[in-house]
């Protein structure tokens, strides 16, 4: 290896060890609770604030800063999580689904603190917790922060192998993670270890997140993705294993930084670019395709009970007549507010679909955005193209992974969301042209959105048979015991893929919906983070529930028109809340398995 | 006898179906206590009720007493319960779900069959092993109030016999078993008390003779 290669790997590791250090917080978290901690990112960018703060306004010293921070402050937030969203969550037998979006639903409130509090703007001055001075070693400098986190990374690595390896303990946190039903029935300290899980979890999510910062630009939306596309060194290590973790977190940062070292022109030049910026975004994306299956904890199957909400005892139409009759109410700029409604209803309702089949899609951004490409680049029959397109993708997608577990394939369609925001949405060869135009008979704003409306009504109608009739009653089977559908002979992958197909057509005729009614294709409109709080928001209504999510589509438009970015902070309130609130949501969700 | 555990007006719901409806037993110490009942009567749901753990009822109410055998409140981690179906962790061994529950050595000489499976992972035994597996980790750990539910479900004849003659005889003045039986033949053969459920209330309780006597009389139940 020459000394410039030797120089890169060596700042890779860096990156690679900080990348390591949050899969060991979440490592940690999912052994002991079996809850996959996806605010990881969220807890790490607020610590990084936090430290920033007391450091440059309180005038604290960074190193006592950032011991109250990671010993006190992050664990007794990670208690709070255990005991106000998680443990009641699972002392209700809640299912991955509702597990993930409370995890969502804390990532959103969080970033929407963080940006409240500290603004949305990047801060490039965050303190940093590691010695500045540099040693000379084999012929290359080498900062001696990179000891200490690699130390640190060893030390945490060890202690968690031993700790599970073994001894009396370590059986007893294995025997709660394989069943924390019977474990608590056996006596056993289920609930102690979670909270104790929590806190060892949120501690590094917030050292992950403090080390970090200096490296980067500190802001509440991008620093939390950039910390959350580590996720992919976990599900490497099939969220068990903490030394495949730490030695994929390293490879990926040697690699990243490696590629610096490499230059290549014109469309290979922005490939390898758009590569080396989001390597961790590819390792989860191969990580979920290739991992061939988690430990996941045993999951009780809870009785599907489907309570009617409020909107359903109204009727299931009266929203889609309500637009039509809005169309020609409104006033021109209120017009083209409405527009996005039922773009956004169509996309809620595409997780309806998904959750007829027992799935739940943590990534339908991909498809969304997906449609508003095709729409963007094919204005006269858009809207059909970009339906059939999301049609293609959903069988693409889902044929390699339709036989994992509920967890693995949620985290499938978020690396794929991830992996569509980074590698296509975001580079300049997709980009569409700037100004979009609407297919000829729907230029004008009240047409477009009459046919909307009846967009909105055809998916509504789509509903019908996955509810009713032989598919309905198969997708019940599966969605009740996937082993009993297939011993009575239904075929589960043929039918989730068909799900998939179907979910990833509504979901890409949304964003072509979406995209005519804002006359542009934004990127930022479909980053992952954007289907979280869409998943977030159509769980929080009640994901069974039409018209409550056609209702949902009404409310975040209207938030954010009074406020921008109001939508957010409403949703993650109500995902942490709902399942309380309302006895159906978790039950809803729950039936996700 | 001194009173281990006592439930009162315990109703649970599920959605719209209320699957007890005020239910009130008693467990004592130095016996022997079966709770039979048909298929749904609810004695599942009344011994996860009294275990405290996650369930996906909507509504719970009722309370639940735990005493020493000096008649002192208990804390509850004196009450274990053995779950039926699915009562054993699968991705450990036969011996670490022995020393996660129980007592490894004690439980391969009350049930030397274990033994021989003592490095196979738990999810690859039959039924029957596993159930057994489950009564000895109960059966040889640390409680005072133990409560199994179908403890022979899937176990041969001569298996069974083993199972209730062990049960019998972890009976002490200091502790309390109860067993949850659809089939009360079994059941009223051996144990010492007996509460009858039916459609989530108690239909019988008293000994087992009197139960006897009651049926012969009413053959229809």
């Amino acid at each position: 290896m020459s000394a410039g290669a030797g120089q890169l790997a060596v700042a890779g590791l860096g990156i690679g060890a900080v990348a390591g250090l949050s899969g060991l917080g979440v490592i940690t978290t999912y052994r002991v609770t079996g809850v996959l901690n996806v605010a990881f990112g969220a807890i790490g960018m607020a610590a990084a604030f936090l430290l920033d703060t007391a450091v440059h306004a309180w005038g604290i010293p960074t190193g006592v800063a950032a011991a109250v921070i990671i010993l006190v402050c992050a664990p007794l937030f990670g208690v709070l999580l255990d005991f106000a969203v998680f443990n009641p969550l699972q002392r209700r037998a809640a299912g991955v689904g509702a597990q993930l979006t409370a995890g969502f639903g804390v990532t959103v409130l969080l970033v929407g603190i963080a940006t409240v509090v500290w603004g949305s703007g990047a801060r490039t001055d965050a303190p940093s917790l590691l010695p500045q001075s540099m040693v000379r070693w084999g012929g290359l400098s080498i900062s001696d922060g990179v000891f200490v986190e690699l130390g640190l990374l060893a030390v945490i690595a060890a202690g968690l192998i031993l700790l599970t390896r073994g001894s009396a303990f370590g059986v007893t946190i294995r025997a709660v993670v394989d069943d924390r039903r019977l474990a608590e029935l056996s006596g056993l300290p289920a609930r102690g270890l979670g909270r104790a899980g929590w806190a060892i979890g949120s501690a590094l999510a917030a050292a992950a997140g403090m080390l970090l910062a200096p490296q980067l630009r500190l802001d509440p939306v991008t620093f939390t993705l950039l910390l959350f596309e580590t996720l992919g060194v976990v599900v490497a290590a099939r969220l068990a294993h903490p030394l495949t973790a730490v030695g994929v977190a390293l490879a990926t940062g040697i690699a990243q930084a490696e590629l610096i070292g490499v230059h290549l022109s014109g469309r290979p030049g922005e490939v390898l670019g758009a590569v080396r910026s989001n390597l961790f975004v590819a390792v989860l994306l191969v990580a979920v395709w290739s991992t061939p299956a988690f430990h996941e904890a045993r999951e009780r199957t809870s009785a599907t009970l489907r309570r009617t909400a409020l909107a359903e005892r109204v009727g299931g139409w009266w929203p889609v007549v309500a637009l039509a009759v809005a169309a020609a109410l409104l006033r021109p700029g209120d017009v083209r507010t409405a527009q996005q409604i039922p773009a956004l209803a169509v996309v809620l309702l595409s997780f309806r679909v998904l959750h007829e089949g027992g799935l739940i899609s943590l990534g339908q951004t991909a498809f969304v955005g997906t449609g508003a490409l095709i729409a963007a680049w094919e204005p006269r029959l858009g809207l059909l193209e970009a339906a059939l397109g999301g049609a293609l993708l959903g069988a693409v997608l889902a044929l390699p992974v339709a036989r994992k577990r509920p967890l693995h394939l949620a985290l499938t369609t978020l690396a794929i969301a991830t992996a569509a925001s980074r590698f296509v949405f975001e580079q300049p060869l997709f980009t569409p042209p700037p100004a979009v135009n609407r297919p000829g008979l729907l230029s004008g704003d009240r047409a477009y959105l009459v046919a909307e409306a009846v967009g909105l009504g055809l998916v509504v109608l789509l509903l019908v048979p996955l509810e009713h009739g032989a598919l309905g009653r198969r997708l019940a089977a599966i969605r009740d015991s996937e082993p009993a559908a297939r011993m009575l002979g239904i075929p589960v992958e043929r039918t989730r893929v068909l799900v998939f197909v179907l979910g990833g057509a509504v979901a890409a005729f949304g964003g072509a919906l979406w995209c005519y009614a804002d006359l542009s294709f934004d990127p930022a409109t479909y980053d992952p983070l954007r289907g979280l709080i869409w998943l977030a928001a159509a769980t929080a209504v009640g994901i069974t529930s039409a018209p409550s999510l056609i209702l949902a589509a009404v409310g975040m438009v209207v938030a954010d028109t009074v406020v921008p970015g109001a939508s957010a902070i409403i949703v993650g309130v109500a995902a942490l809340t709902a399942p309380w609130l309302r006895g159906e949501s978790v039950e809803a969700v729950g039936a996700v398995r | 006898m001194t009173t281990a555990l006592r439930c009162q007006g315990v109703r649970v719901r599920y959605g719209g179906v209320e699957v007890l409806h005020g239910v009130d037993l008693v467990v004592p110490y130095g016996a022997l206590t079966a709770l039979v009942g048909p298929n749904g009567a609810g004695k599942t749901t009344l011994l996860e009720w009294c275990g405290g753990v996650p369930s996906t009822a909507t509504r719970e109410e009722g309370r639940l007493e735990l005493s020493g055998p000096d008649g002192r409140s208990a804390d509850s981690r004196a009450l274990r319960v053995v779950p039926s179906g699915v009562n054993v962790f699968p991705n450990l061994t036969v011996t670490d779900n022995l020393r996660a529950t129980g007592r490894p050595d004690r439980a391969f000489e009350l049930f030397p069959e274990l033994a021989a499976l003592a490095e196979h992972q738990a999810a690859t035994l039959s039924g029957g092993e596993r159930q057994l597996l489950a009564v000895a980790g109960g059966l040889t750990g640390k409680w005072q109030v133990l409560l199994v539910d179908e403890p022979v479900q899937g176990l041969a004849a001569e298996l069974a016999e083993r199972v209730y003659q062990q049960l019998a005889a972890f009976v002490s003045p200091d502790r309390a078993v109860l067993v949850a039986e659809p089939a009360a033949e079994r059941a009223l053969a051996v144990c010492d008390f007996v509460w009858q459920l039916d459609r989530g209330r108690i239909t019988f309780a008293g000994e087992p003779s009197e139960l006897f006597r009651e049926r012969t009389r009413s053959p229809a139940r």
